[in-house]
């Protein structure tokens, strides 16, 4: 076990090494450059000149690199030219908006998804199974920002119900902080339940059309409670199997769910920096991002490694 | 088998339900975009929620919240460089002289009174005394000379020696006396003692400036939080107590980019003032009876369609550029893009400002476009590449409208939009484009106004357009005092560069609005679009 | 891996037949789903809209009716029009080309490149295996939107490069999905049975586990178009896709959300054609699947 730790933990490192590199070498391929984005129309091309030097834009690439990387094993993940604030400060500050929003989809995600999912497994034939089915199919095939554009269109512009925009941490101000998260959680957790609510859903007739459980309900013996505990095991361990997909849209649509909404989370801090060109920004972001992103997968990997060992060996 | 191999497996074992099922999901999505459609009517007047606050009348309230377009960049006002900036420089400092409202004859600040030399060459000053510095420390003439200094080394990274190119020298004098001798005579210059980058520096705190900005303005900095707010408190200390006792104790500025969180902030009462409206939402704004729309009365702001004189097809083909400056309609552009906001007469001054005179300007004629293009000897099979600025919402739509303007004519005109960063370092200082939208930001008095736009390899002059005979008629204009004069000097480039020479089209001025609770009085835009906080009485 | 019996009898069956009846058999394995059946007849819907879009639009998408300016649907206008002027119907219309040259150039370009390196590295196993299949993890690591942002800023927007970024970031599931397959057939006896005849590694990937492998190609492709399709508007809306004035159901979308309060039927219809289509999408992609592998019949 602890060599298959150790296997993965190299690799991640190895994978974020080259994540580096890349986003590095990109972020400098990108047209346009950090000065034009700072100074507009109106400079001097001595204010340019002076400026990409004070910046260090004008030495070469790997030097920069190497630069940044002693920067990132230092912990320093880069500083925005803008305001000179650190990335980490940065990201600390809006990371919050980004969790909360997350978690209150995976809640709604899972509220859904979960209970649909399961009875649409357990009893297809039902009314519910039908409405689970369309429902899992038309949130596929939703545009997730349009969904969060009809929501504003409704909720917050004709009827008034909800503020447009604007963010506080439900710590800080729970009524407030929860108008706020409203729509933007519901858009990205409907986006979520969908593919889940399908992904459940097979599972369990997977299980229901096992051969043991036919066997039992053939003899008579399959109570609620058996269908329930095995339901419920087999849908868990859904979810944790394509967890780690799920991050991955689920980091996706949260930044076009942030850019509707302008909820002031790690993926429009990202959209902004990539546009004013701050590398630092970016390249902070981008590392922080795929540094989560790739623990996440470890540990649902971890964890069924730990659960079934012929996964270790491979 | 990998852990993707089984979702893959697992995904396609989901059946396929029935058609009844689409039908009532068609009903339900059809209902959901029709209950959005028809829920939405234009603002009905007077349902905004009332706002929480109620300030009792007469006194100034404790806190003016604004909320702006964008966070601030830097603190220190030698280097800032957007008009985000501003209120930073314009709170925490003083400046020898204000801006009032019109941005051309400025008002007494930390210079109590001047002279001015007879041949024009000499300026002195007399500094008011007992002006502190929020760090206790009394303001004097060697701060003035320091702050000068300061700027010169800076240099071209800050605006201050933009604005000073006619200056001499300088000195003080004595404690509360500082001169400036000038190289030849201008009329332009004085007003320029007014700039953001002018504001007078405290030496003795000068190193923290970018943390802590120490001036001897009516607010003390407090905080800046990036991407959340900067707070100013009032200075118990500021020389001019009767103007201060009519301002909040605090004032906060929030960043707040997207526009309609920006609107519903301020209708939702949690910002006061929101900065720069789009035009779009003017309606949004005027039928709310809390609010109201803040304007100017001058604009020094102005869009145009730019040529390159630097190759073809624009460069040498004067004929060329008078059949596009035909073609062009520019009411559409007024109406369809900016909801009517401006004007659109072809005169780079605007109408109400004391230096514009009418010009025969041309009326949209798209046979005479034809002729003109006809004589040019243009081959009407190139392409014309038209560059434009994503970012601006205006951008694109009115490269679109243009481009369509053009086609009426024959022409074959390709829009190619890059995202701002791009479009600033290649189409604007690499100099890329055949032609292109400018959208410029000057001074108010007319020199300010234009001549970087029209002279010869200056910095707003991207289009290389060079005419010795506009030179100098620019050079005689900044020497005259006589309005009068002045004006028919203007009139004369005008007639050269825009009418004849047609270096480029002037669109429409730029309107600059801001949006206002009705408790702010008073609050006013100076030409530049920025909030003048020297002549303002907050009634409560 | 299990079959149902009555599946595999009738596949062998057919296998016997020649490759007429096959397809026609199959088409009407399809069609016996009848979402699968909407589905067809929306996509065919949308080819032919994409096709004869200037037939059928009232009014050239680009021209501009500046005194006509964002008007709501009408009987002139049937889904208003723009800021400035442009019929929203007749955009929509012309929208349909780049959706679907979008999706489909996409998932062509991924199924080719992922097919490839799913077959190299299926069939040649070891470090070829490794290095190439990592890479692919490390793609699929990534947030697929976050890549195509990435991508785009890097080549600039445009149809083309949009078709790149999708096409990239849906690279490494074919490749995944050809290697399973490659995997799993090389432990079978057609291998060697190839290889006896002296068939060679070329041949036998593209002849022996790719003809064995199109079906789950097939079903991913017709998925993979309406997720295309998704990530594209997602990107236009952002600003990065398809440029102006070519019409694209993203960016309009993105241009009429400042409007959404004055001209709410410039975001209503796009996102509509949007749902529409990725749903036909959807329903074939399925119908597919359901023909394809009998296996996975359910209720």
């Amino acid at each position: 076990m602890q060599q298959y730790i150790l296997r993965r933990l190299i690799q991640m490192v190895f994978v974020l090494f080259l994540f580096s590199m890349v986003v590095f070498t990109v972020l400098r391929l990108v047209p346009g450059d950090p000065v034009a984005a700072q100074l507009g129309l109106e400079a001097s091309p001595e204010a340019y000149d002076q400026l990409r030097q004070e910046m260090g834009l004008d030495r070469p690439i790997y030097v920069q690199y190497m630069v940044w990387l002693g920067e990132v094993a230092q912990g320093d993940f880069g500083t925005s030219w803008r305001s000179r604030q650190t990335a980490i400060s940065l990201i600390q500050r809006r990371f919050p908006a980004t969790i909360w929003l997350t978690a209150a989809a995976i809640g709604i995600g899972l509220a859904i998804s979960v209970p649909l999912g399961i009875i649409s497994g357990v009893r297809p034939r039902s009314l519910l199974a039908h409405f689970a089915t369309f429902f899992s199919l038309v949130g596929i095939a939703l545009p997730s920002f349009w969904l969060g554009l009809m929501l504003l269109l409704t909720l917050a512009v004709s009827l008034r119900w909800l503020p447009p925009s604007g963010y506080i941490s439900p710590f800080v101000d729970p009524v407030m902080g929860l108008k706020f998260l409203a729509m933007p959680a519901v858009t990205l957790g409907i986006g979520l339940a969908a593919p889940l609510t399908r992904f459940i859903r097979s599972g369990m007739l997977d299980v229901m059309n096992a051969d043991y459980i036919r066997t039992a309900r053939a003899k008579g013996l399959v109570g609620r409670l058996i269908v329930l505990r095995h339901a419920l095991k087999n849908a868990m361990l859904s979810v944790v199997t394509i967890f780690g997909v799920l991050l991955g849209s689920l980091l996706g649509g949260s930044i076009i769910t942030e850019s509707v909404f302008n909820w002031p989370g790690i993926g429009t801090l990202l959209l902004q920096a990539i546009q004013q060109r701050d590398y630092g920004i970016v390249q902070g972001v981008v590392l922080f991002i795929s540094l989560i992103f790739m623990t996440v997968n470890l540990l649902v990997d971890l964890t069924y490694a730990y659960l079934d060992p012929r996964i270790r060996f491979q | 088998m990998t852990k993707s191999t089984n979702l893959f497996n697992s995904l396609s074992n989901t059946a396929i339900s029935r058609r009844q099922l689409l039908k009532a999901g068609a009903g339900s999505i059809g209902a959901l975009t029709w209950l959005s459609l028809a829920g939405c009517q234009p603002v009905a007047p007077g349902v905004a929620p009332s706002t929480a606050v109620d300030a009792p009348a007469a006194t100034a309230p404790s806190k003016l919240t604004i909320g702006y377009d964008g966070d601030i960049i830097k603190l220190d006002p030698g280097i800032q460089q957007t008009g985000n900036d501003w209120p930073a420089a314009a709170l925490v400092y003083n400046r020898l002289v204000e801006y009032d409202n019109t941005m051309m004859d400025p008002v007494p600040s930390l210079a109590e009174s001047w002279q001015v030399s007879d041949d024009g060459l000499t300026y002195t000053f007399q500094l008011r005394q007992g002006v502190k510095f929020h760090s206790g420390r009394e303001v004097t003439a060697e701060d003035v000379a320091y702050t000068f200094t300061r700027n010169y080394e800076i240099g071209p990274k800050g605006r201050f020696v933009g604005y000073m190119l006619v200056v001499d020298t300088f000195k003080a004098t004595g404690t509360h006396e500082f001169v400036i001798h000038l190289k030849q005579q201008d009329v332009t210059f004085f007003p320029n003692l007014a700039v953001m980058s002018a504001s007078i520096v405290d030496k003795e705190t000068i190193a923290d400036v970018e943390t802590h900005p120490i001036g001897s303005g009516p607010y003390e900095f407090v905080e800046w939080v990036p991407g959340e707010r900067v707070v100013y408190r009032k200075f118990k200390d500021y020389w001019n107590q009767e103007q201060l006792a009519q301002w909040p104790d605090e004032i906060v500025t929030i960043p707040i980019p997207e526009i309609q969180t920006r609107i519903a902030n301020l209708q939702s009462g949690q910002v006061d003032i929101a900065t720069n409206i789009p035009p779009e939402f003017f309606d949004q704004i005027t039928s709310d009876t809390n609010l109201q729309l803040l304007g100017q009365e001058i604009t020094a702001s102005y869009l145009c369609l730019i040529f390159s004189n630097e190759r073809p097809p624009f460069q040498d083909n004067k004929l060329l550029r008078q059949a596009i400056s035909h073609a062009i309609d520019k009411e559409a552009i007024l109406q369809n893009v900016f909801f009517g906001s401006g004007e659109t007469q072809c005169n780079l001054i605007p109408s109400t400002h004391w230096a514009y005179s009418e010009l025969n300007c041309p009326a949209r004629d798209l046979d005479e476009a034809r002729r003109l293009l006809a004589e040019s000897g243009f081959d009407t099979a190139t392409q014309i590449t038209f560059r434009t600025f994503t970012g601006q919402e205006f951008g694109v739509p009115v490269a679109e409208i243009i481009q369509a303007n053009l086609a009426e004519i024959g022409l074959d005109v390709e829009i190619e939009p890059l995202e701002w960063a791009f479009y600033v370092e290649d189409a604007w200082v690499k100099r890329n484009f055949e032609m292109t939208l400018a959208w410029y930001t000057r001074e108010i008095d007319p020199d300010g106004l234009f001549s970087s736009v029209l002279r010869k390899e200056q910095g707003n002059n991207p289009m290389r357009y060079f005419n010795q005979d506009v030179e100098d008629l620019f050079d005689q204009a900044k020497t005259i005092e006589d309005r009068d004069e002045r004006r028919k000097l203007y009139e004369e480039i005008m007639n050269i560069a825009i009418l004849d020479d047609t270096a480029l089209v002037k669109l429409k001025t730029m309107e600059i609005k801001w949006a206002a609770n009705k408790k702010v009085e008073g609050f006013a835009l100076l030409p530049k679009g920025y909030p003048n906080f020297f002549d303002w009485q907050w009634v409560g | 891996m299990s079959t149902s019996l009555s599946a595999d009898l009738r596949r062998e069956n057919l296998q016997s037949e020649g490759w007429t009846t096959r397809s026609f058999s199959f088409i009407k394995d399809v069609l016996r789903n009848r979402l699968a059946a909407i589905g067809v007849l929306i996509v065919g819907g949308l080819l032919l809209v994409a096709l004869f879009a200037p037939w059928l639009s009232p009014f050239d998408p680009n021209m501009q009716f500046a005194s006509d300016a964002r008007q709501p649907p009408s009987s002139q206008y049937f889904f208003g029009t723009d800021t400035i002027g442009r019929d929203n119907f007749s955009r929509i219309l012309y929208g349909t080309r780049v959706s679907l040259m979008v999706g489909l150039a996409s998932m062509a370009f991924a199924a080719t490149l992922g097919v490839t390196t799913g077959l190299v590295a299926g069939y040649y196993g070891g470090w070829i295996d490794t290095v190439l299949m990592r890479t692919m993890d490390a793609l699929l690591a990534f947030p697929a939107v976050l890549l195509a942002i990435f991508i785009i800023a890097v080549l600039g927007p445009s149809l083309l490069n949009a078709i790149l970024a999708v096409g990239i970031v849906y690279t490494p599931t074919f490749a995944r999905l050809i290697r399973a397959s490659a995997l799993s057939i090389r432990e079978k006896e057609y291998l060697e049975s190839a290889r006896s005849i002296g068939l060679s590694d070329g041949q036998i990937m593209r002849r022996v586990i790719l003809l064995n492998s199109l079906s789950p190609i097939v079903v991913q492709f017709s998925l993979g178009v309406g997720y295309a399709i998704l990530i594209e508007a997602g990107l236009s809306f952002l600003g990065l896709g398809v440029q102006p004035p070519t019409p694209a159901w993203g960016s309009m979308l993105g241009y009429g959300r400042n409007y959404m309060s004055i001209a709410p039927w410039l975001t209503a219809f796009p996102g509509m054609a949007i749902f529409v289509t990725v749903l036909g999408f959807n329903f074939v992609g399925d119908g597919l699947r359901e023909a394809l592998d009998p296996r996975m019949r359910r209720i």
